[in-house]
């Protein structure tokens, strides 16, 4: 288990940099937009007093949410 | 690529055309956005919390959660005042506001006592809407409160770029085969707005790949996408519904108008030229089906399309048939 909940973030993160030549290109830069805004919210929920795990279970159902869209550019780019 | 952009709050008509960019007016709820809202909810303990989008005469719901609503007129929208401004709006208590004692969703027997609004502003300035929370006591708000809200709102743009992006052809520009059928959804179910579906489907494209080349093909594909872009009125939508294919959805039309219209844009593509295949033309088939009490589904009205875009093919193609019952249904895949 990861001790701080912005560690999914981070890993997504160095996951789109690994990647960032395979995935579309014009998703890049919206993705990394989108993570430094997840690490943003984790930080804001931290200040707030929110506890770690539920930091950590709201950063899941928000990666979580965005998944089936990338999903979606990557099929559409790909035609598959 | 920039997120932030100076605020644009005096063009609304600049405003509008953001919003209609998002292409998320209208559209069936997507669990993305209800987890957003059902997360904001729990996390600022609010009774109400909503994703509210800015038309130009009403506030539209994309996601809503403590009260059944889906849009209200912009003049009682307490985010219309949001949205006029780069910060939060912040309302303790409603009944001691002079812009809201007097609002029906303030004075109603379980009146709204509080609310607290960040706007949704776009990469490029515009406020489209705002992320809020709502009440039915007074409250006082933190800055915390304010703190974590404003981060779900950016949240909540990115989100809706990354959206666009999903829905968007990368070749042509028009829409994507899924943000397409979204709209046809939406479509189905407003059946008080006369709607036609077009499926349109460029002649011979293996012939153009296999004579021409691949790059021939996506020149192509990128010329017609222009050409029926150009020709086509601001309620219109249009996506690439399959390698060659297109669909163009109608909307606010008559059957025998959308005829006119899709005779209109074969022939603009007949004529236009493409020096990728110079001196050959493109040209291209179009099936048509309007949407009426009788179509069972938006399936149904594809299939309808589908099967007189294949007569079109049949009958030698570059022109425009209408579906009618005694066409063949078209089963399974059609033949290009």
């Amino acid at each position: 288990m990861q001790d701080d909940p912005s560690d999914a973030i981070h890993d997504a993160d160095f996951f789109i940099r690994r990647w960032q030549d395979d995935l579309p290109p014009r998703i890049v830069p919206v993705l990394q937009e989108h993570h430094r805004n997840l690490v943003d919210l984790s930080r804001t929920l931290k200040a707030a007093g929110r506890s770690p795990e539920e930091i950590r279970q709201c950063v899941h159902v928000l990666i979580t949410s965005y998944e089936h869209k990338l999903i979606e550019v990557i099929a559409t780019e790909t035609g598959s | 690529m920039s997120f932030t952009s100076k605020l644009k709050t005096h063009d609304e008509h600049g405003r509008l055309a953001t919003l209609k960019r998002y292409q998320i007016l209208d559209t069936a709820p997507e669990d993305e956005f209800d987890e957003i809202i059902a997360l904001v909810k729990e996390v600022l303990g609010a009774p109400i919390a909503a994703i509210s989008l800015i038309d130009s005469d009403r506030q539209w719901f994309k996601a809503i959660s403590g009260v059944e609503l889906k849009e209200t007129p912009r003049s009682v929208a307490f985010c219309d005042h949001t949205i006029r401004s780069a910060h939060p709006l912040v309302v303790e208590d409603t009944t001691r506001d002079a812009r809201f004692e007097a609002n029906p969703f303030v004075t109603d027997a379980q009146g709204l006592r509080c609310y607290l609004g960040v706007p949704l502003q776009s990469p490029d300035g515009y406020n489209v809407g705002s992320l809020c929370v709502m009440g039915f006591e007074p409250r006082s708000f933190t800055n915390k409160d304010i703190d974590v809200l404003r981060s779900f709102a950016k949240l909540l743009v990115s989100q809706m770029e990354l959206r666009l992006v999903s829905r968007k052809d990368a070749l042509t520009g028009t829409l994507s085969r899924a943000g397409l059928e979204e709209r046809l959804a939406a479509a189905f179910q407003q059946t008080d707005r006369p709607s036609v579906l077009l499926m349109i489907d460029i002649d011979l494209f293996k012939r153009i790949n296999d004579h021409f080349g691949h790059q021939a093909g996506d020149a192509s594909l990128k010329h017609v996408a222009r050409i029926l872009q150009e020709n086509l009125r601001k309620v219109d939508e249009i996506g690439r519904y399959g390698g060659e294919e297109f669909a163009i959805l109608l909307r606010d039309i008559s059957e025998p108008e959308a005829c006119k219209l899709a005779d209109r844009l074969r022939q603009k593509v007949s004529v236009g030229k493409l020096a990728e295949i110079s001196p050959e033309r493109v040209t291209v088939s179009i099936g048509l089906a309007g949407l009426d009490p009788f179509v069972a589904s938006v399936d149904e009205w594809i299939r309808r399309a589908d099967t007189a875009l294949y007569q079109a093919k049949l009958n030698g193609r570059n022109q425009v048939v209408v579906y009618s019952a005694s066409l063949v249904p078209l089963h399974g895949n059609r033949q290009s």
